[in-house]
């Protein structure tokens, strides 16, 4: 049945053939030596008597160098495998089957074996799993030992390689679920998964602090513990609901949420809901916020807010009425001053009539002053009614007002094309009117003028600029320019009422823009402003840059 | 002398410097002043101190404040206009501001045309031409020059 064996035995076998139950004959040193397991006979002293060609074979030695030697010299330990216990479990194994007479099996070894020099010398890791029997005498002593072994290096390899891929893959498991759950604490929401059935499966350390339970109070219970009372009987239906369309969504949006600690008070969450796919099933995720400074903080800002409206409207009211009351006693010494020079005229000398004309002067200047403040507080007071409005076409009709006022100048006005904004048309021409005529007031004094208007992006928002090479001002002053009754020059130089910037900067900031300036004395000026974004509509908060 | 101007005015600085511009102005119909609303509805109506007063015979214009104590200029308006006596009297209203013109502006009570204080001549002019009264109030003498 095995071509090897009958190349060699070829004589014997033909011979057992022929006569069955003759074995006197038999060649039992062929029989053994080419039996096909790995055997080696060793004596009471452990020197080797026999060995099977398998043996040879499988430990990589030959028949003459070997027999009679003694065992531990053939086969020492690997000098390079410092946990190598081959020698001393062999040795343990022979010597109880040598005590006791009876055979003994050994766990899987790894024994080391020594490579012949022709194939590189050095050590191959094995392992073997050997058996020790003995061989006993007619009066039952033990005579030899043989000892079997089965080298399972391949078998010991592959489980090696099967366990690391195991450990490895129950490492990044591990990995995984460490920094699950790393994340889970960490995380500065409460989180609670929820089953289907309302059960909580986990918590992180946010709950805990949240609701004031222990995670041992939590896990297994209906997620209803942490609801307001008056809210646990329609709760079960919403989880329903939710587990019939999972998607990630905040949990009713657009009502105030409120939890339940342990203690029975109540706070305003935001709960957010994620759908989980696991191995047991479909969770449910809900990441939990508490609100309540937010709220508080919301709230204080909005009694803030409605406070300042009221003292705002409160201080517009005032502004009128004083104004208003103002006005009315001017009326008086304007206009009986007037009547004294008029019925007086002749009688007066040059000096006291001069009194008079500054009397009538001041009050005009005074009423004119008056007129501005109410406009400057008729500005807070009316709606913002925003549309398309053309700031170039705009632009160009207060150039033509402002030319047509005075034709003898010649002042250049640059007006770049398409400019258009989203505001108040009233209010945007107010805010031109006073922009470009200030550049045109400005620029007086210029031989010839150019006066631009235009836009640039600034942040992300288009700036509109109207420049001018005219008087400029001090940068050091800028911040003063939009002060009310502020005036940065001379009255004899340039005429106002020092109410034109504070009106700009009002609109613009009334449309939720800034304005800003840039300049210097003798050298022109430029004024920017945005009609979105920085301030909130009415806000005051002056800006410098 | 033609139909008299009913001036309501309670500031009497108001009053007087009305009164000089009326004059000044050429102005030479009798002017007969009220110091509240009440007043000039009792004057136009004929009731309270001018009862007795034939209500038909109606201003020629009125010249209405805004400000006014007890009933404001615009209630006095809207009184006007709802009577039938009173329904197309010309109404000059007296504003005190520009604030004041914007809501005269926007009630559109029927006013018929406003004027800004203290009534200067150019104004005052300007308000009765538009009314079509100038030739009954001003009582501007056309030089007459004789071939």
């Amino acid at each position: 049945m095995n071509c090897a064996i009958a190349g060699r035995a070829g004589a014997g076998c033909r011979r057992l053939v022929g006569s069955s139950r003759d074995f006197s004959s038999v060649d039992f040193q062929a029989l053994f030596e080419q039996a096909p397991a790995p055997y080696l006979v060793l004596t009471c002293e452990l020197r080797i008597v026999a060995v099977s060609d398998a043996y040879l074979r499988a430990t990589m030695t030959e028949r003459a160098q070997i027999l009679g030697r003694p065992l531990f010299d053939v086969f020492p330990d690997n000098p390079e495998d410092p946990g190598a216990n081959g020698v001393a479990n062999l040795r343990g194994s022979l010597e109880q089957v040598l005590r006791s007479g009876r055979p003994d099996t050994m766990a899987v070894q790894k024994y080391d074996i020594r490579r012949p020099e022709s194939e590189g010398g050095g050590f191959e890791a094995r392992y073997w799993s050997p058996h020790n029997a003995p061989v006993l005498g007619p009066g039952g002593d033990v005579r030899y030992v043989i000892h079997r072994v089965e080298d399972v290096t391949e078998l010991v390899r592959l489980e090696q390689r099967g366990a690391e891929r195991d450990r490895q893959a129950l490492r990044a498991a591990e990995a995984k679920e460490a920094k699950f759950r790393a994340l889970l604490e960490s995380a500065p929401d409460a989180m609670v998964v929820v089953g289907r059935e309302g059960r909580i499966v986990v918590v992180n350390a946010q709950t805990e602090a949240l609701f004031g339970y222990t995670r041992e109070e939590l896990l297994g219970q209906p997620v209803e513990l942490l609801v307001p009372e008056r809210f646990r009987r329609a709760h079960p239906a919403h989880r329903a609901g939710y587990f019939a369309s999972p998607r990630v969504r905040a949990m009713g949006s657009g009502l105030e949420l409120c939890g339940r600690r342990k203690d029975g008070s109540e706070f305003p969450l935001e709960i957010s809901l994620s759908p989980l796919q696991t191995e047991d099933g479909l969770l449910a995720t809900s990441t939990i916020r508490d609100i309540s400074e937010r709220k508080s903080a919301h709230e204080a800002l909005e009694r803030a807010r409605i406070s300042a409206e009221a003292a705002n409207r409160e201080l517009e009211a005032f502004s009128y009425s004083v104004a208003h009351d103002l006005r009315a006693p001017l009326r008086g010494i304007s206009g009986f001053s007037a009547a004294l020079l008029e019925d007086l005229a002749g009688k007066l000398d040059d000096e006291a009539a001069g009194y008079l004309r500054r009397i009538v002067a001041g009050a005009e200047r005074m009423a004119q002053l008056i007129d501005a403040l109410l406009g400057l507080a008729r500005l807070t007071r009316t709606e913002l009614h925003r549309d398309t409005v053309d700031l170039s076409s705009l632009a160009r009709s207060i150039a033509d007002q402002l030319r047509a006022s005075e034709p003898e100048r010649a002042v250049d006005v640059v007006v770049a094309g398409g400019l258009v904004a989203h505001g108040d048309a009233p209010l945007l021409r107010v805010a031109m009117e006073n922009l470009l005529g200030n550049a045109w007031k400005f620029t007086r004094k210029n031989h010839r003028a150019r006066i631009e208007f235009g836009a640039e992006e600034v942040d992300g928002l288009p700036a509109y600029y109207v420049r001018d090479d005219g008087a400029g001002f001090d940068m050091a002053l800028r911040d003063k320019l939009f002060a009310p009754f502020r005036r940065l020059h001379k009255s004899s130089d340039f005429e106002g009422t020092g109410i034109g910037l504070a009106t700009v900067q009002r609109i613009v900031q009334r449309h939720g823009g800034r304005i800003w300036a840039e300049g210097s004395e003798g050298r022109g000026a430029t004024f920017r402003f945005t009609l979105a974004g920085g301030t909130r509509e009415g806000g005051e908060t002056p800006w410098g840059r | 002398m033609g139909p008299v101007i009913l001036l309501v005015e309670d500031s009497g600085d108001d009053e007087a410097l009305t009164l000089r511009a009326l004059r000044k102005s050429n102005v030479a119909n009798e002017v007969v002043v009220a110091r509240d609303g009440e007043e000039a509805l009792d004057y136009l109506f004929a009731t309270g101190p001018h009862a007795g007063r034939d209500p038909r015979d109606v201003p020629q214009v009125v010249l209405l404040d805004l400000n006014l104590p007890r009933l404001g200029g615009l209630d006095v308006l809207r009184r006007i206009r709802a009577d039938e006596r009173t329904r197309l009297l010309p109404v000059v209203i007296l504003t005190s501001s520009r604030e004041e013109e914007d809501v005269v502006h926007g009630y559109s009570l029927g006013a018929n045309s406003y004027v800004r204080k203290p009534v200067d001549f150019a104004q005052f002019t300007e308000a009765v031409q538009a009314l079509g009264l100038f030739w009954l109030l001003l009582n501007e003498v056309a030089p007459r020059r004789r071939a």
